[in-house]
C-alpha cells in the first residue's frame, strides 16, 4: 500500500488528494500502532526532514530514499510465532541477500518478482539487471511501473518494503530475522 | 466395472443433495411415456421378469436405444436450449438428452459430459449392463451386510446383496437402493424397488446425480479427474488420495474421455477447474461449483433481518438454510461447518479420519463436536510450546476460560482492559541469565535441563504479553485510544485493551488476517490447550446452546463493521486472479493463502476473508434455524431463548427497527 499511495501522491490532483487523505491517515495510523517507540521516533524525524503537510510527508519518496512511513513498517513489533513465516527474511541466506539488495536499491521491479502477498518468493528468477552505470530510475518511472503493474505486483512491492532499506539494515545485520506484516 | 462407491455414508447429507433427491426424482417421475413404470415408488412384483440385456457390456455394445428402456429416455425437447452437439464426442445421441437433463436438474454445471464419460467406462452406454461376477457380488454382499443395520430395510435386500452392480453408471445394488436415505430417511424412493430398477436409465441417473452431489458437497475435488476417483471410492479422495489406485482411476478416466471424444478442458461446455491445492477453494472453483452452493432457504420468514436487512441473503449465499428439528438436516449442516473449518485451518485429513471413524461407530455422529475438537487438538499438539514459553499456554487458556465464564453473552469479540484478567494477560518468559555458570552449575544444567529451568539461580523471568495487541484500526474495530481506561500494567506493558475476535478464531486479530492464521500458533503445554479451548468457544457460536446464549446484536454489529471495512478493498480488487462470487473470494490461479485483498488496514488473504464470511453466516444460519424452531425446542433451549435480552428472539419479536441494534 505504501508504494501505491506514494505513486498516487505524486500524480494526484488536489481533489484526488482530498479524497485519499482519510484512507492514508488510516494507513499511517495502523502502521503507527504496530510500531515500536524507536521506530515512531525515527519516523517523526524522517517526516520532519521531508517537511509538512501530513499525511503526505509520510509517503513522499525522496530521490534515492524511501518514504518516511517505511520506518514504521521496519519498526513493527515482532509478532513472534503469531506472525507469518513467509514474511521472514534471513539476511544470511542468498535469497535474503537478493531481497535486501532489491530493497536497498528500491528496485520495485525486482521486488515485484521476489515477493508475493503471502510472503517472499525466493524461487523466482530475477529480471535482468539494468545496464551497468545506468542512472537510478527517476521517480516518474517508478510511478509508471507501479501504475502499470497488476495489483499482485504492487502488493509484492509493498511487502518488500517490510524488510529493510537503509535504517532496517542495522537490524538485519544484527542477525535478526524480521517478521513483518504486509502493509 | 469400477466398483461402486464404497459407502453412501449417512453423514454426507448434503443440503443440496436434500434438495436434489426431491428435485431429481423428477428424472424418472416426470415421464409421461406409457410404457414407463407407473412409478418407481411402486415396485414391480417379486416375480417381475428380469430386464433384458443382463450381461457385461462390451465396447461394441449398442447404446441403450436397443433396449426396452428407450421410450423412457428424455429427448431433446426435455432440454430445450441445450447444445447436444458440441463436445459430446461419440456419446450416443439418444442418451445425450438424459445426460444433459442430469446436468440441468443436478445444477452441476458441465456434469453432463462427465456423466457420459463415466457411463462409457461403467456400462459402455448399455443401460442394462450388469456385472454379476463373483467379485462384484461379493462386494454387494459386503455392502449390504455392513450397512443394513444403519439403513432402512430394503424390500429386496437379499437380491440386492447377491446382485453385484449395474446400470448406466455401474452402481453397487445395495447402495443404489439406499440412495436418498441420508436426505429423506424412510421416504427414500428406492427402498421398495428390486435392484433391477437400476436398468432404467432415469433411475440410474437419479442415483448418479445424488452421488455426484455428495462428492461435490463433501469431498475435495481438485479437478475433473477427481470426480471419477470419488466415483470409484470416496476413500481415494481422502486417505488414499495419491495412491496407485487413485492415479490409475484418474488415468483411465482421462483415457476414456479422449477415446469418447469429450474434451475435459473445453471450458465452454465444462467450466474450467483451476485446481487450487486444497480446501474450500477447490470446491468453489470446481467445474461443479454450483452444486456445492448452500441449500436454499426454507420458508420466507425474514427472521434475521431483524438484525440487518442484508443478513438474510448473506446467510443464504454462504451457509444456506436447514431445519434444526430434522436430525439429518442438522447433522449435515454441522458436518459442513466442520469440514469448512478443518479445510481452512489445514486439518482436513484429521477430520476426515475422524468422520470415517464416526461413520463406523454405533453412535454415529451424535458426538461430532467433541470428536472433531479432538482431531483438531491432535493436529495442533504436533508442536508443543517450547520450554521457555510453557507459561504462555497456561495464561492463554486461563484468559479464555475467564471470558467464557464472565462474558458468556458477549464472546464473539472481546475488547477489554487486561487489569481483571488472569495474570494480567501476561506470561512469564524464562530466559537464561547471561551470567557465566560455575562448573558445578554447568554440570547440573547439562544433567537436568528442566529442573535447572525451574531454578531461579540462572534463569530470569521476563513478563511478556500472552496475546498480540490489536489496538490499531483494523478490519474488526477502530483504533483503541492508547492508555485510555487502561491501568498501567507494570508487568508486561499492556497499554491498550486486549482485543480478540473469538468468533473468527483462528483469525482473532483484526489487523492480522494473513495466512496462516495467527492463533494457529497457540501451542499447548502438557496441561493447557488454548487453541483447542478457543476453537471450542468459536464453534459454540453455531451450536444451539452457544448460539442462543450469545447476544446476536453484538455479532450483527461486528458483521456490519467487517462489511464496511472490507468494502473499499473489495471495490478495488486489482489482483487479476481474484473475483468476488456469492460473498466469497474465488482465486482463479494460485491459492487462497497468497492471494487476497489489500487495504489501508492491511492484507487479508482470501482464505481468511472466506473463513470470516462463513463464520458470520454460520452464526446467523444457526440463529435463524433456532428462531424458526423455537417453539419446538427442548425446554432448556427454549428457556435460553426466553431469557435472551436480544429483542430479535424475544417473545415479542419486533420487525426491523434500527433502534434495537446497538
Amino acid at each position: 500500500m505504501l508504494a501505491r499511495y506514494s505513486a498516487r501522491l505524486a500524480a494526484a490532483t488536489p481533489e484526488q488528494l482530498g479524497a485519499l487523505e482519510g484512507e492514508v491517515r488510516l494507513f499511517i495510523e495502523a502502521l503507527w500502532t504496530e510500531a515500536s517507540a524507536e521506530a515512531r521516533s525515527r519516523f517523526l524525524d524522517a517526516v520532519r526532514r521531508v517537511g509538512p503537510p501530513m499525511p503526505w510527508s509520510a509517503l513522499r519518496v525522496a530521490p534515492g530514499g524511501a518514504p518516511a512511513a517505511l520506518e514504521l513498517i521496519l519498526g513493527q513489533v515482532d509478532p513472534d510465532d503469531e506472525g507469518v513465516p513467509g514474511y521472514r527474511i534471513d539476511p544470511k541466506s542468498e535469497q535474503g541477500e537478493r531481497a535486501l539488495e532489491a530493497l536497498a536499491a528500491w528496485d520495485t521491479q525486482k521486488l515485484a518478482a521476489l515477493a508475493t502477498p503471502g510472503g517472499w518468493n525466493h524461487a523466482t528468477e530475477l529480471p535482468p539487471d539494468a545496464p551497468e552505470g545506468a542512472a537510478p530510475a527517476p521517480e516518474a518511472t517508478m510511478q509508471d511501473q507501479v501504475a502499470a503493474t497488476p495489483a499482485t505486483s504492487i502488493s509484492r512491492a509493498e511487502i518488500a518494503l517490510v524488510a529493510a532499506v537503509g535504517w532496517g539494515v542495522a537490524a538485519l545485520s544484527a542477525g535478526c530475522a524480521l517478521m513483518r506484516r504486509p502493509s | 466395472m469400477t466398483p461402486a462407491p464404497q459407502a453412501i455414508p449417512k453423514w454426507v447429507i448434503g443440503g443440496l443433495a436434500t434438495v436434489g433427491v426431491v428435485g431429481l426424482t423428477a428424472l424418472y417421475l416426470r415421464s409421461g411415456d406409457s410404457d414407463k413404470p407407473s412409478s418407481p415408488l411402486q415396485p414391480p412384483s417379486p416375480g417381475e421378469p428380469t430386464p433384458p440385456g443382463q450381461s457385461t457390456p462390451s465396447a461394441s455394445a449398442p447404446s441403450s436405444s436397443s433396449s426396452s428402456t428407450t421410450a423412457a429416455l428424455p429427448t431433446a425437447a426435455d432440454v430445450p436450449g441445450v447444445d447436444l452437439i458440441a463436445n459430446w464426442g461419440k456419446t450416443p445421441a439418444d442418451l445425450r438428452p438424459l445426460f444433459a437433463l442430469m446436468e440441468r436438474l443436478s445444477g452441476i454445471s458441465g456434469s453432463g459430459r462427465i456423466f457420459a464419460t463415466i457411463a462409457k467406462r461403467e456400462s459402455a452406454f448399455v443401460a442394462t449392463a450388469h456385472n454379476d461376477s463373483e467379485a462384484e457380488r461379493s462386494a454387494s454382499r459386503r455392502a449390504y451386510n455392513n450397512m443394513k443395520d444403519r439403513n432402512p430395510e430394503l424390500a429386496y435386500g437379499m437380491q440386492a446383496a447377491e446382485f453385484g452392480s449395474g446400470g448406466l453408471f455401474g452402481a453397487l445394488a445395495p447402495y443404489f437402493l439406499w440412495t436418498g436415505v441420508p436426505e429423506v430417511g424412510d421416504d427414500a424412493p428406492l427402498l421398495s424397488s428390486p435392484p433391477s430398477v437400476m436398468f432404467q436409465p432415469r433411475v440410474a441417473a437419479f442415483g448418479a446425480c445424488v452421488y455426484l452431489q455428495r462428492l461435490v458437497a463433501h469431498y475435495r475435488l481438485d479437478d475433473h479427474l477427481d470426480i471419477k476417483a470419488g466415483w470409484a471410492s470416496p476413500s481415494l479422495l481422502t486417505g488414499d488420495r495419491g495412491s496407485k489406485t487413485y492415479e490409475a482411476v484418474r488415468d483411465r478416466f482421462n483415457s476414456d474421455a479422449l477415446e469418447l471424444g469429450v474434451d475435459l478442458d473445453d471450458t465452454s461446455t465444462i467450466p474450467k477447474n483451476s485446481a487450487p491445492p486444497a480446501g474450500p477453494a477447490c470446491r468453489s472453483s470446481s467445474p461443479i461449483s454450483s452444486a456445492s452452493s448452500p441449500r436454499p432457504r426454507r420458508g420466507s420468514s425474514p427472521m434475521i433481518t431483524c438484525y440487518d436487512p442484508e443478513l438474510e441473503r448473506f446467510t443464504d449465499d454462504l451457509v444456506g438454510d436447514f431445519d434444526y428439528l430434522s436430525a439429518a438436516d442438522r447433522e449435515s449442516w454441522f458436518v459442513q461447518q466442520w469440514t469448512e473449518i478443518a479445510a481452512a485451518m489445514g486439518w482436513a485429513e484429521a477430520l476426515d479420519q475422524t468422520l470415517n471413524g464416526l461413520r463406523r461407530s454405533r453412535m454415529g455422529f451424535a458426538d461430532l463436536g467433541t470428536a472433531a475438537l479432538g482431531a483438531f487438538q491432535q493436529h495442533v499438539d504436533r508442536q508443543r510450546e517450547g520450554d521457555t514459553k510453557l507459561d504462555r499456554a497456561r495464561v492463554r487458556a486461563l484468559v479464555l476460560d475467564h471470558f467464557a465464564t464472565t462474558t458468556p453473552r458477549n464472546l464473539w469479540r472481546i475488547d477489554t482492559s487486561v487489569a481483571p484478567l488472569p495474570e494480567g494477560a501476561c506470561f512469564n518468559l524464562a530466559k537464561w541469565h547471561a551470567r557465566p555458570l560455575t562448573a558445578g552449575q554447568d554440570a547440573q544444567l547439562q544433567a537436568q535441563t528442566r529442573s535447572a529451568f525451574q531454578s531461579d539461580l540462572n534463569v530470569i523471568i521476563l513478563p511478556h504479553r500472552a496475546f498480540l495487541a490489536d489496538a490499531g484500526p483494523s478490519y474488526f474495530a477502530d483504533a483503541a485510544p492508547e492508555g485510555v481506561g487502561i491501568p498501567s500494567n507494570g508487568r508486561c506493558g499492556w497499554q491498550t485493551p486486549l482485543r480478540l475476535c473469538l468468533g473468527t478464531f483462528p483469525w482473532v486479530y483484526g489487523h492480522r488476517l494473513q495466512s496462516p492464521a495467527p492463533a494457529l500458533a497457540w501451542k499447548s503445554s502438557a496441561s493447557h490447550h488454548p487453541a483447542h479451548r478457543a476453537l471450542q468457544l468459536a464453534t459454540n457460536f453455531w451450536q444451539a446452546e452457544g448460539n442462543l446464549k450469545q447476544d446476536a446484536r453484538d455479532v450483527a454489529a461486528q458483521w456490519k463493521y467487517w462489511r464496511s471495512a472490507t468494502a473499499g478493498p473489495l471495490a478495488d480488487i486489482r489482483d487479476t486472479a481474484l473475483r468476488l462470487d456469492k460473498q466469497l473470494l474465488r482465486v482463479a490461479q494460485g491459492d487462497e493463502h497468497t492471494h487476497g485483498l489489500n487495504g489501508p488496514r492491511g492484507f487479508i488473504s482470501a482464505a481468511a476473508f472466506n473463513y470470516i464470511q462463513r463464520r458470520f453466516a454460520a452464526f446467523f444460519g444457526m440463529r435463524r434455524a433456532l428462531i424458526r424452531a423455537r417453539h419446538k425446542l427442548i425446554p432448556e433451549l427454549r428457556a435460553l431463548a426466553d431469557q435472551s435480552p436480544d429483542p430479535c428472539i424475544g417473545t415479542r419479536r419486533p420487525m426491523l427497527r434500527p433502534e434495537v441494534l446497538r
